[in-house]
């Protein structure tokens, strides 16, 4: 037998407390008698006259201590292990979003990190590790000897709100294990998890929930209607139970009205706001009438923002190609002005407030600041790592395989009358070749983008087919991309920002107050949120026009917590009954050997039964 | 003393008229009195057995217990002659206990009732009662008048502190000098007095009764718990905590202690009577005092 809180043995000190009031004098009452003749007698056969009495074999007494000593026993948290040698064990612990599930009191992770505890319990002379993972896994304790240690690591672990990929875990247990001798894995999990086909020989899993009860806001979205906006919320019931309540809506932070919805088991229904007033942040919350219906909180809301309204400037330096200036005007995210190239010198002197520079059959010594797309480049033009060659006729066109840029650009139907024969150092991309010589490439370097390619399409008939405002649209999607590619993520997923081309600082405001600076150095790290809600993206440089100010421009994006693998709250595992406790997992599965059996329960209702008992017997006057 | 107003009723008194002391030893006063005196002989008044001896006159012989034991007895009778009883009562504060009845009242009753007895046995009864007050002796004189006297006496009897109970002896047989019977109702909580008291007696050849009146509540005490227990004659003070095991104890002491009362009272020729005073007066006069050979009906 192990204990779980060995210091809750001080409890013990009860008995001798309850032994020494028992040895205490009582206070008595007053007696006249006729005499103490024969009461001296028998006071001399008690000894009553010492300090301290006799201990008397009172029924009560030993009814106390034993009440005492269950109870003592049962704060120490005893564990009994069943059988099985002392081994190395490597645990998972499952830290997703479903783990904040409240079905088993007080939730399904605290009921995990008992049974971690309780592994920790009996070593007998092994050593533990616990990974938890969500998205990602990480150590949290490694290689353990003592359970205090063990629960010292555990303490103040918690759920996650992002989805469980069990994967990577498993990866890195297999990594861990293979130093050990004969280690044993186990998974303590609810399930909802992807499992991979090859699970570990002798993976043991203990599942930790019972009830599939939930309820989720499964998605808000926005969209523009006559100039207003329509919010749409999707709740989905989960549960295997019929169950209904409200939505509430806030507008700005502000609440906008609520909708009763009612469903069957595992039904969905969708809620619509129309008349929203436009560009306004919208927010959701559901509620339950029954709680027993939605034991998880952590999807009951969401958040939303409408798309940005923003456009990046982009400046077409050209002597004439309606073709391309076409193209460019029609890109919603551009607002596209042209200047002929004695304007650009002269604009290039001043303040150059362009993120987006097209050199349409034009290149300067000099690049101007934001990105740039240089078109049909002047023989001779010798930058970064780029060598303009003479030109030549151009035959089959190949497209780089997955190349972004060419994503739904038909080019069998292109013909080049001519191309310029480039000289790539490395960095660059090619994404287009002829004749194994590259005539579209881009290179990414610092927060700048750069585009080259070699031919002119008036000289071609690439104007002319669907091809060539799709690859306008993703060259400059590119080479411009907007700073988040959607307003909304998933807590957990990687958020990828591309800078703005002036960008010199960007940072995160998370909801909870806290700021992540994700620039400088450039590129931005990916950018992962911890808890659902609404973010900021903040990105500052020094305004070119007025020396010592800052622009900053700011953009609210949405993080959701819903995801419909933790959503499902029903237990489930590979090969496992759903029930909550241990069961087999992996092709050579089996019933974990020497799984510690935690008594405290156990104890703590003895204790309260022989109470009633004692209870009993005073009540009946011994 | 408490309420004794009607120490006994008038039918108890008129139905003790018909109860006589019985003695068990020649009486060495005035002979040829009209009532029983003790003196074993022709008196057809039946006493005892004893085995038979060479000498004793054969018509003494009982045949039938020869039937029955194969050995011969001699019947003893008495002879009817008149005594001077003497009645000490115990006055002492120790007396005052017991429930429904107190000691004292239940005591001053029997002893009444007893004087009741020895006047209609034509007995010449003497009270003495002994307290920390003192010692009061009273000769009641003529039978009827003497009983009223008596009862009075032992109504206005002053309890409380201790007895002296061979000083009250001791006074008596000054005023008596012809004391032959000694009737002593006590709780005998005085071992040496009534050591003093049984010598003193047989000294002077007087034969003794005790009766040996205890409450219910002494014969089995109960109130399980802690206790501060107080003397009612000396103040002393003991702390205990009654258990079963300490009234088991009790038990085993009291029953030590009436043994020991009784060999000293066999030591000096007396007898000994247990009474509970639980049982009352009446019951005490007219059961337990004639089964315990003290009074007889005539």
């Amino acid at each position: 037998m192990a204990f779980l809180h060995p210091e809750a043995l001080w409890l013990a000190l009860t008995l001798p407390a309850i032994v020494f009031f028992y040895l205490l004098r009582p206070r008595r009452r007053e007696r006249p008698v006729p005499s103490i003749l024969l009461w001296q007698q028998v006071a001399q056969e008690l000894e009553a006259n010492r300090p301290w009495q006799r201990l008397r074999p009172q029924f009560i007494l030993w009814l106390q201590l034993l009440a005492a000593g269950l109870c003592a026993l049962a704060a120490a948290g005893p564990t009994l292990r069943l059988a099985g040698p002392a081994r190395n064990t490597i645990v998972l612990l499952d830290a997703s979003a479903s783990m904040q599930a409240t079905d088993v009191a007080p939730s399904r992770f605290a009921r995990a990190l008992r049974e971690v505890e309780a592994m920790a319990a009996g070593l007998r002379g092994g050593r533990l590790t616990v990974i938890a993972f969500d998205r990602q896994p990480r150590v949290v304790v490694n290689e353990a000897r003592d359970a205090a240690g063990v629960r010292r690591a555990l303490a103040g672990l918690k759920p996650s709100s992002a989805a469980g990929d069990v994967a990577p875990a498993l990866s890195l247990a297999g990594a861990l294990a293979r130093r050990l001798t004969h280690p044993r894995l186990v998974l303590v999990s609810d399930g909802g998890l992807d499992f991979p086909a090859n699970l570990p020989a002798g993976l043991e899993v203990i599942t930790v929930g019972r009830s599939a009860a939930n309820v989720s806001l499964a998605g808000l979205s926005l969209r523009s209607l006559g100039g207003n906006q329509v919010a749409q919320v999707s709740v989905v019931n989960h549960g295997d139970a019929a169950a209904k309540g409200r939505v509430n809506l806030y507008v700005n932070g502000r609440a906008a009205g609520s909708k009763a919805w009612q469903l069957p088991a595992h039904g969905a229904t969708h809620l619509l706001w129309p008349d929203l007033p436009p560009g306004a942040t919208v927010a959701a919350e559901l509620e339950a009438d029954d709680p027993a219906a939605d034991y998880l909180a952590v999807d009951n809301r969401a958040w939303a923002v409408p798309q940005s309204g923003r456009r990046a400037r982009a400046l077409l330096v050209t002597t004439g190609n309606v073709y391309l200036e076409r193209a460019l005007s029609l890109l919603p995210g551009l607002e596209v002005y042209r200047a002929t190239p004695e304007e650009y010198a002269r604009l290039a002197a001043a303040s150059y407030p362009y993120e987006l520079t097209v050199w349409d059959g034009y290149a300067d010594k000099n690049l101007p600041p934001g990105a740039v797309w240089i078109i049909n480049p002047p023989p001779g033009l010798r930058l970064e790592g780029l060598e303009v060659g003479p030109a030549f006729r151009p035959h089959a066109l190949v497209g780089a395989d997955g190349s972004p840029v060419l994503r739904y650009v038909d080019l069998a139907e292109v013909h080049l009358e001519k191309a310029h024969r480039l000289t790539l150092a490395g960095g660059w991309t090619v994404d287009l070749a002829a004749d194994g010589r590259p005539l579209l490439a881009r290179r990414a370097e610092k927060g700048r983008r750069l585009a080259v390619l070699a031919c002119d399409p008036q000289h071609s008939d690439l104007p002319l087919r669907p091809a060539f405002p799709v690859l306008v649209q993703n060259l400059a999607t590119w080479l411009v991309p907007p700073a988040l590619e959607v307003p909304q993520g998933r807590v957990g997923e990687e958020l990828l920002v591309s800078p703005l081309p002036l960008a010199e600082k960007i940072i995160i405001e998370a909801p909870d107050g806290s700021v992540t600076e994700l620039v400088p150095p450039f590129p931005p790290a990916p950018f992962r949120p911890a808890v659902p809600g609404l973010y900021h993206l903040v990105q500052r440089w020094a305004n070119p026009e007025r020396p010592g100010d800052t622009v900053e421009v700011r953009q609210a994006f949405a993080v959701n917590a819903y995801d419909v693998r933790e959503a499902v709250l029903a237990p489930r595992m590979p090969g496992g009954s759903g029930e909550e406790g241990p069961v087999a997992g992996g092709p050579h599965g089996r019933r974990p050997p020497g799984r510690p059996v935690p008594l405290s329960s156990v104890l703590g209702l003895a204790t309260l039964a022989v109470v009633l008992w004692e209870w009993k017997v005073v009540s009946r006057g011994r | 003393m408490p309420e004794t107003a009607g120490l006994l009723s008038p039918e108890i008194l008129a139905r003790l008229e018909g109860y006589r002391l019985i003695h068990h030893k020649p009486v060495g006063g005035a002979t040829g009195g009209l009532w029983r005196a003790r003196q074993k002989g022709g008196s057809s008044e039946f006493v005892d057995y004893r085995e038979y001896a060479p000498g004793d006159e054969p018509r003494r012989v009982d045949w039938m217990a020869y039937a029955r034991l194969r050995r011969l007895y001699v019947r003893e009778y008495l002879d009817e002659r008149r005594d001077c009883v003497l009645f000490l009562l115990d006055a002492s504060a120790s007396m005052g206990f017991g429930t429904p009845l107190t000691k004292e009242v239940y005591a001053a009753q029997v002893i009444g009732g007893l004087v009741a007895c020895a006047l209609a046995g034509q007995d010449q009864p003497v009270l003495a009662v002994t307290s920390g007050a003192g010692t009061a002796i009273l000769r009641p004189g003529g039978r009827r008048a003497g009983l009223a006297r008596s009862l009075r006496f032992l109504e206005a009897t002053s309890w409380g502190g201790r007895a002296d109970l061979d000083g009250a002896l001791e006074a008596a047989l000054r005023t008596a000098p012809s004391i032959r019977s000694l009737y002593l109702c006590s709780d005998l909580y005085e071992r040496e007095a009534l050591t003093r008291l049984l010598r003193l007696a047989a000294a002077r050849e007087v034969e003794t009764t005790v009766l040996h009146v205890l409450a219910p509540e002494e014969w089995v005490p109960g109130g399980e718990g802690d206790w501060a227990l107080t003397d009612s004659e000396t103040g002393e003070r003991l702390e205990l905590t009654l258990t079963p095991f300490a009234l088991a104890a009790y038990a085993r002491r009291l029953q030590e202690f009436v043994a020991a009362l009784e060999e000293e009272c066999r030591r000096w020729g007396a007898r000994r009577v247990a009474l509970n005073s639980g049982e009352g007066a009446q019951v005490t006069l007219f059961r337990t005092l004639p089964r315990a050979g003290v009074t007889r009906p005539q």
